[in-house]
């Protein structure tokens, strides 16, 4: 049986949706469509484009195997202070990028405490590469693969394990054929979280990693350059941004907005 | 040879302290109620709790310093437990390829397990896609694919939809007979432990309170707990329609009246309980409407506070509970005549071998 909706809900909901969808539509509005090749051309997109799906992929992968292992540690272990572990792992969700940013420069810099000595004895710099904006990227995408993991794991009712275990299967049998499987709606909820939140990455990026274009300029930060040079290719960098993120929700529009 | 355990274990503050000998080709029902630390005997034996102290020995050789995977137990677990991501076949073909057999082989095997324990179930099924009964028997037939040495049933009928438990009786009953090695029963119904079981072992508060063949515990429990549990008046015999939509059951011990919700067919094999609050005594023959009358001498009789407990010689034997008041203004002693009676619809029926559901007896090699 359906329940009536009171009035003022539909007043407040329609307001939201506004609040949401006008932006977008602002955009479409203000496009320069009948400059699009050159604004397109002009504002650098092909080559941010093509930097942000990298580092975004590699954001993503390299958060799964961090991720994946650390959360099993979270939801498995009983070792002492696991809530702290928790809260500063998944910190990165709550902190502005822009701060971890500053918090990796002072880490990884060249002249940070991990990264001089990687500079000084393997010749490694982090900073002004494409591999930092890839660490500075997995820095705020990570914590969303451990937190969807986590409660995934969290989820699997243990028995199954035990099962597994007594049915004759070692511990990496019963994680492949059992958890895993089970798992896979979590890991790939995770996955995509996190491959969103490295497309959208800002902050961290610009701060760590500099902006400089075809090394460290992502989409983001190249609409934030052009957006004062260049307003027309901002707009479309911004639409192509868009179609990525409504491209994200299309696919895994169930397991998101539905939870699984 | 078969299953001896002298164990402690402690989950948190309860502690089980538990000691079952099964022989081989014998079936021990391991009976009690929640709580009682069933679930903590069975991790205990499968070996996902660790004992406190005390050993299992399985086969003549200590198991319990074994991790899981190598004590060579089946187990057909509580709520089945089947893989949800793994297709019917897979889950039977499961501990056979955790062991390295060839997946051909294995997939073979677990066929042929299917084919005669779950008939009607589709292979490639998702457990999630089957029923309860069906689901429990593919359990059962995937505690069966690694040859186990010792069959390990946990409250197999918890999650079976009533109608599907009597077949699923039979085929864990040809089950255990056909396996050569010791059986475990874990099971909160006396029904159960009592047709399934030769033994029937009584847990409560993490001990076991009372070992015997399912008889000698029905003629002698030792606690009220176990008179309520195991007291119940049962008798298994074979059905004959009358004419008027009963029907007989005839058991060794002698026949009762019962009343089938449905037609049943002659010779059906059937379990039938009567509670023993049901069954009225009487100093001469009874007038009324109850079918089941029956004359008798009282071979005992337990009073156990308000209660008392009677027991009847008469064919068939039964048992009947009555306020100690009224066994006191009835002035029964042991040895008197006395009349029972109770009515045909206090029994409660299940009929076991309808020929639709079970697999033909002799079909289930190891």
């Amino acid at each position: 049986m359906r329940s009536r909706t009171p009035l003022p809900l539909w007043i407040l909901a329609a307001i939201g949706v506004a609040f949401v969808s006008l932006p977008l539509l602002a955009l479409l509005i203000r496009a320069p469509w009948s400059d699009l090749g050159t604004a397109f051309t002009g504002a650098g997109a092909g080559t941010a484009l093509r930097l942000s799906i990298v580092v975004s992929l590699a954001a993503t992968v390299l958060s799964m195997v961090l991720g994946v292992p650390l959360a099993w540690v979270l939801a498995r272990s009983t070792m002492p202070g696991r809530s702290v572990l928790r809260a500063i792992v998944v910190l990165p969700i709550v902190m502005p990028p822009v701060v971890g940013g500053l918090g990796l420069l002072a880490a990884l810099g060249r002249g940070g405490v991990v990264g001089r000595w990687l500079h000084e004895t393997a010749g490694i710099q982090l900073t002004f590469t494409i591999w930092g904006a890839i660490v500075a990227t997995t820095f705020v995408s990570m914590p969303l693969v451990v937190l969807a993991t986590e409660s995934g794991l969290r989820s699997i009712d243990r028995r199954y394990e035990g099962a597994a275990a007594a049915l004759g299967a070692g511990p990496r049998y019963a994680i492949r054929r059992v958890v895993l499987p089970m798992l896979g709606p979590s890991l790939a909820a995770g996955a995509v979280l996190a491959w969103a939140r490295a497309l959208g990455e800002f902050g961290a990026t610009i701060t760590f990693a500099g902006n400089l274009a075809g090394r460290t300029q992502t989409l983001p930060l190249a609409v934030y350059e052009a957006r004062l040079t260049d307003p027309g290719g901002a707009i479309f960098l911004s639409l192509i941004l868009i179609a990525m993120s409504i491209g994200v929700l299309v696919a895994m529009r169930d397991r998101i907005t539905q939870g699984h | 040879m078969g299953l001896h355990t002298d164990l402690v274990a402690r989950r948190g503050d309860f502690e089980i302290a538990v000691t079952l000998d099964v022989a081989d080709g014998e079936t021990l029902a391991l009976l009690g109620p929640n709580g009682a630390g069933k679930s903590t005997v069975v991790d205990a034996l499968i070996g996902t709790l660790a004992l406190a102290h005390g050993t299992i020995e399985l086969g003549g050789e200590r198991i319990d310093m074994l991790s899981p995977e190598r004590r060579a137990i089946g187990v057909c677990f509580q709520d089945d437990l089947l893989f949800p991501r793994l297709s019917a076949l897979e889950n039977v073909a499961f501990g056979l390829r955790a062991r390295k057999v060839a997946k051909a082989a294995a997939r073979a095997r677990a066929a042929g397990l299917l084919e005669r324990l779950a008939p009607g179930v589709d292979a490639r099924a998702a457990p999630a896609a089957l029923s309860g009964g069906e689901r429990q028997r593919v359990a059962l037939a995937r505690s069966l694919a690694n040859e186990p040495r010792l069959l390990l049933l946990d409250e197999p009928f918890a999650n079976v939809d009533v109608s599907a438990r009597p077949g699923l009786r039979a085929l864990v009953r040809e089950v255990a007979r056909a396996f050569g090695g010791p059986t475990v029963l874990i099971a909160h119904d006396p029904v159960d432990a009592l047709t399934l079981a030769d033994r029937v072992a009584l847990l409560e508060g993490g001990r076991v309170t009372q070992t015997g063949r399912p008889d000698e515990i029905r003629a002698a429990p030792r606690s009220a707990y176990a008179a309520d549990l195991v007291g119940v008046n049962l008798f298994v015999g074979e059905l004959e329609p009358l004419d008027d939509g009963a029907a007989a059951l005839r058991t060794a011990g002698g026949d009762i009246t019962v009343s089938p919700d449905e037609p049943v067919g002659r010779g059906s094999r059937a379990v039938a309980t009567l509670k023993p609050i049901d069954v009225s005594l009487h100093a001469g023959e009874p007038e009324g409407s109850a079918r089941n009358v029956f004359r008798g001498t009282i071979a005992e009789i337990a009073v156990d506070g308000e209660r008392a407990r009677v027991r009847v010689d008469a064919r068939p034997p039964l048992t009947a509970e009555v306020t100690s008041g009224s066994a006191a203004r009835m002035a029964l002693r042991v040895g008197d005549e006395v009349w029972a009676s109770f009515k045909a619809v206090e029994v409660s029926l299940q009929i076991e071998d309808d020929p639709d559901r079970t697999p033909a007896a002799g079909t289930l090699g190891r």
